[in-house]
């Protein structure tokens, strides 16, 4: 028996029976289900087994049209994800808008002198001040120069500004200051000589009576505050003398006047104005102040050109407005205008003809540009002023505009001018302003278009066709899902493997960190990364990358407690006992007994996986937090349309198509994990 | 077999040596194995588990020695232990005189096709993602126990003679009934041409029936390929019914060993007499004469001092509760760890 070889022996037992088989030699047939028992290998086994489960079979074919619909349809699609469409659309549109003036603007005449700014404002409410009472001039000082201008009324709407030009026209001198008189003692101070206590009590009774003149001993004094309370200066001024600038002698009328005036520093004389001011202790120089010639005109009214678009100068309107209530011509340029007038207008012309209009409403295209031409303001202005008449606030009439076609190209017609149509244009007031609508065709984004042959779902909030981004989101979508879930497996199969197969404190160390791992509220986290990533505004694709690496690492945990359970189970069954026993090699134990028993539980794990990771990325996405616009995503097609209940209602025909393919992808991936935890299982029948 | 070895096994200790034969191929030494019981938080070794504690003895080529003993009393462990599944605390092994613990783990894994083991849980045994064919063929393909070309033939020829079909190569252990995966085991150990096979507990998940053809097959197995057998188990009839020699363990330690009709015609140990009066006798009018053991095992990790087995011993004396008896050859063949049979 020693060192018998089982085969040899196996062998010598096999002839012997085949020896008595043949000696028997009859064909029966065994009971042996050899003819009956197909052999199949485990993969095919696998197969058949998947193949049965209806669920597996349609989630197969759902996400093998899923994986067509975004990784091979936008091949031949030819719309690209952020492809955004135009439509010519006619739609009410803000034509013109009208307002009526009620401020004034400032038109310079004279170039060279420069109104401060404080006088400017001041004329402004001056003038409101002028209309209000009814006043024709008004006297406005600029506080800074001293400078004194006049504002006077030209007409209605129409104001002027003028300066005052001064003049010295002569000096007092002569005079001599007598004593400064202490009110309170009674005393003068520095008096001279002939200050006789007569004189003193006179003083004392004029200021008494407030009088600034006093007749005393045949002389004349003058009496006025010397700045301080209760002292006086006291002038002589019975020798003063008026001396002319010009040396011509002096009216005697003047000179007394110019006395008269000593304290209060202006009288008029002969209808002129003057002044007077100390220019020092003994002599007083007298200015006369006359009116110059306009310096800046103020008005209410708007300049139209009879050509479209024409502008007009400041001088130019400043000329008008001039001409507007006196002369009614001017001369600009060396062309001679007239003013005549028509109701609250006034027109300009020319010899050429009409030249220009002033009202008091400003009609301008919506854009701000003055290309109207005069009918339509003409029309325009009459509108309003029924409209305004009758207490109305809108108000509709008929013209002619420049027709457009379906492209928003003006027609231009057989004569070389554009083609007109009949618009019906509303107005609507609104604070004091005046809308002008009217339908037009306009170039626009082909936003929320519905489902047509050219976009069959039809086009989202950008214009961008539904369809195609329903394309490129699925492909984020499921290939988010495929390397996340890879990055989970490496990660998890890695440190579960580890922690399994080492155990000790390698296992300690690896299961506290998933405990931390799983300790990690997921979404917070997330929700952290994704203001950072939008404070760090990150590249799309940048920011999608990040994102897998965060949720591949966010989610190894699970993996690797998976693992390592069934690392930890396996190692203590007695095959694995068994395949020691019977000398397998280390290699050989791992991956032939304790990887195959793995890796289903890894499959289901990764399938069931994938739709959570979609789900989560869709759930990011809608929140804002993940991919990006204009990256398509399922979530970020969702999330578009969300602003409000009635959007939500409105355009059912974009996020239900996107729900439904987020749900049956998942529902799909579900339906194959389950079908193939089940094919896997080789207990199942 | 080198008998370098069973010279200085034979001048070792007297008591060992007694029991030492040229033809024996397994020898077992004062093998010992504890396992430590470690502090819940420190962990620190606060005391052992005494599964295996000073255990000897030999087992002779092509024959069978049946293991008895209670659950718990260290029978698998010895089993595991010479194995060498798992390390030994002291003692030695020799397997055709090597000393197994002794060998470097690739020699080891060089050894194993020698050395088989059946388990008593033919469901746990089979690995379930792999088919029948593969779980005996693999280790075969590994060794290199047959010529490439021969072996899908060898791989039938084991699976017939374990009573199995050829079909059932490429079916995996779930469709298989327990006594068809239990010769699935067999036929796994066989495959590897084995000098020897650790049977531990083959048949106590079987039900009577299956029992018995497995039985039936391993000793047909011997009668053919003069395999030597360990087998354990706590059904004595069945360890009567195969074993050529039985031991009888007690709380990690042997407490007789003998050839198998002697030992079960003069049980001396009180242990084994208690234990083989459990053995029920098909005959309703046989009367009994039961031997009714008090108390529990005790711990193995806190064996009692002196005799282990004096806590629950009806023949207790005082020499018993401090002196542990030495395991002797009181009779020819006949081993036991008495002080009843102490010479006086």
């Amino acid at each position: 028996m020693e060192n018998k070889n089982f085969n040899e022996v196996l062998k010598a037992r096999e002839a012997a029976e085949q020896a008595e088989n043949a000696q028997q030699d009859t064909d029966y047939v065994a009971l042996d289900d050899t003819q009956r028992v197909k052999v199949l290998s485990p993969g095919r086994l696998v197969f058949n087994r998947f193949k049965r489960n209806k669920l597996a079979i349609v989630g197969t074919a759902i996400l093998v049209f899923m994986f067509l619909f975004s990784f091979l349809f936008p091949v031949f699609y030819s719309y690209g994800q952020t492809e955004i469409f135009y439509k010519y659309d006619t739609m009410m549109t803000n034509y013109a808008s009208a307002s009526r003036r009620d401020s004034y603007s400032n038109y310079q005449v004279d170039k060279d002198h420069k109104v401060n700014d404080k006088v400017k404002n001041m004329m402004t409410s001056y003038i409101a001040r002028m209309e209000e009472e009814g006043n024709e001039k008004q006297e406005i000082t600029d506080e800074e120069t001293g400078f004194v201008y006049y504002l006077n009324k030209l007409g209605e709407n129409v104001y002027e500004l003028t300066g005052v030009a001064q003049e010295e026209v002569g000096a007092l001198t002569g005079f001599e200051k007598v004593c400064t008189y202490n009110a309170k003692t009674g005393k003068s101070i520095t008096a001279s000589e002939n200050v006789t206590a007569e004189l003193e009590n006179a003083i004392a009774a004029a200021i008494k009576d407030d009088q600034t003149t006093l007749n005393f001993g045949g002389k004349v004094f003058i009496v006025t505050s010397a700045g301080k309370k209760n002292f006086y200066d006291v002038y002589d001024l019975s020798a003063a003398e008026l001396e002319m600038s010009d040396g011509s002698q002096a009216d005697a009328g003047l000179r007394n006047a110019v006395i008269a005036a000593f304290v209060e520093g202006k009288f008029t004389y002969n209808g002129e104005s003057y002044g007077v001011e100390n220019s020092s202790s003994d002599r007083i120089s007298v200015v006369k102040f006359s009116d110059s010639s306009a310096l800046m005109l103020s008005s209410k009214y708007v300049f139209h050109s009879f050509e479209a678009g024409a502008e007009f100068s400041d001088e130019f309107k400043a000329a008008v407005l001039e001409a507007l209530y006196g002369e009614k011509t001017f001369e600009y340029e060396g062309v001679s205008y007239t003013v005549s007038s028509n109701d609250n207008e006034y027109i300009i012309s020319s010899a050429k003809g009409d030249y220009a209009e002033l009202s008091l409403y400003s009609i301008r295209r919506y854009n701000g540009e003055d290309t109207l031409d005069m009918d339509f303001k003409r029309t325009v202005r009459k509108q309003i002023e029924t409209m305004d008449a009758e207490g109305k606030k809108e108000a509709s009439f008929v013209y002619a505009i420049p027709e457009m076609d379906e492209k928003g190209q003006y027609i231009v017609g057989e004569d070389g001018n554009y083609a007109l149509e009949d618009v019906e244009m509303t107005i609507t007031r609104k604070d004091g302003q005046y809308v002008l609508k009217c339908e037009r065709t306009a170039h626009l984004i082909d936003i929320y278009g519905p489902s047509s042959s050219k976009h069959w779902f039809g086009t989202d909030a950008d214009g961008m066709d539904v369809l195609a981004r329903m394309m490129y989101g699925g492909r984020i979508s499921l290939m988010v899902g495929f390397i996340v879930v890879a990055l989970e497996l490496i990660f998890g199969v890695i440190m579960g493997g580890l922690a399994g197969f080492f155990s000790g404190w390698v296992d300690t160390l690896i299961m506290r960190l998933v405990d931390i791992f799983n300790c990690i509220p997921t979404m917070p986290i997330l929700i952290i990364l994704g203001a950072i990533f939008d404070d760090q505004k990150l590249n799309s694709y940048v920011r999608l990358m990040w994102m897998m690496a965060v949720l591949g690492f966010l989610g190894w945990a699970g993996v690797a407690r998976l693992v390592r359970g069934q690392i930890l189970s396996l190692r203590e069954q007695e095959f694995m006992t068994a395949a020691e026993a019977t000398g397998l090699s280390t290699s050989r134990r791992i991956f032939r007994h304790l990887v195959p028993n793995v890796i289903p539980q890894l499959i289901v794990n990764a399938t069931m996986g994938l739709g959570s990771v979609i789900i989560y990325e869709s759930t990011l996405s809608f929140l804002g937090l993940g991919v990006k616009h204009p990256l398509a995503t399922w979530g970020t097609m969702i999330n578009s349309v969300t602003s409000s209940n009635e959007n939500m209602i409105r355009y059912a025909y974009i996020w239900i198509p996107v729900g439904l393919l987020i749900c049956l992808t998942v529902v799909a991936f579900n339906f194959v994990g389950d079908g193939l935890r089940d094919a896997f299982d080789p207990k199942m029948k | 077999m080198s008998s370098s070895i069973k010279e200085e096994m034979k001048a070792g200790t007297a008591d060992v040596s007694s029991y030492v034969h040229d033809d024996d191929l397994l020898v077992v030494k004062h093998l010992k194995k504890y396992f430590p019981i470690k502090s819940s938080f420190f962990r620190v070794t606060v005391g052992n588990v005494k599964a295996v504690d000073d255990v000897s003895f030999s087992i002779k080529k092509g024959t069978t020695m049946g293991l008895v003993g209670e659950s718990g009393c260290g029978k698998s462990t010895i089993g595991r232990t010479i194995l060498r599944l798992q390390d030994k605390t002291a003692g030695e092994v020799y397997f055709n005189g090597i000393d197994i613990f002794s060998l470097s783990h690739e020699e080891l894994r060089k050894m194993r096709p020698k050395i088989q083991i059946i388990f008593q849980d033919p469901y746990s045994s089979l690995s379930p993602r792999l088919p029948v064919g593969e779980i005996i063929g693999e280790a075969v393909r590994e060794h290199g126990i047959v010529p490439p070309e021969e072996y899908d033939a060898y791989i039938t020829r084991i699976m017939k003679a374990c009573g199995l079909q050829e079909y059932h190569k490429q079916r995996y252990p779930h469709e298989f009934s327990g006594g068809q995966r239990q010769r699935i085991c067999i036929a796994r150990a066989l495959a590897l041409n084995p000098e020897f096979i650790l049977c531990d507990e083959p048949v106590s998940a079987l039900d009577v029936s299956i029992q018995a053809q497995i039985i039936n097959l391993l000793k047909e197995l011997q009668k053919e390929f003069g395999i030597t057998y360990l087998f354990i188990s706590h059904d004595l009839s069945v360890v009567q019914h195969i074993s050529d020699t039985v031991g009888v363990m007690y709380l990690g330690s042997m407490a007789e060993l003998a050839e198998t009709d002697e030992l079960f015609d003069d049980p001396l140990h009180p242990y084994t007499q208690a234990l083989f009066s459990a053995i029920p006798i098909p005959d309703p009018d046989a009367k009994i004469d039961r031997v009714i053991l008090e108390g529990s095992i005790p711990s193995p990790a806190n064996p009692p001092k002196g005799c282990k087995f004096h806590t629950r011993c009806s023949k207790c004396m005082e020499i018993c509760k401090s002196e542990c008896p030495e395991f002797r050859e009181v009779k020819p063949g006949h081993f036991v760890a008495c002080h009843l049979y102490d010479e006086k």
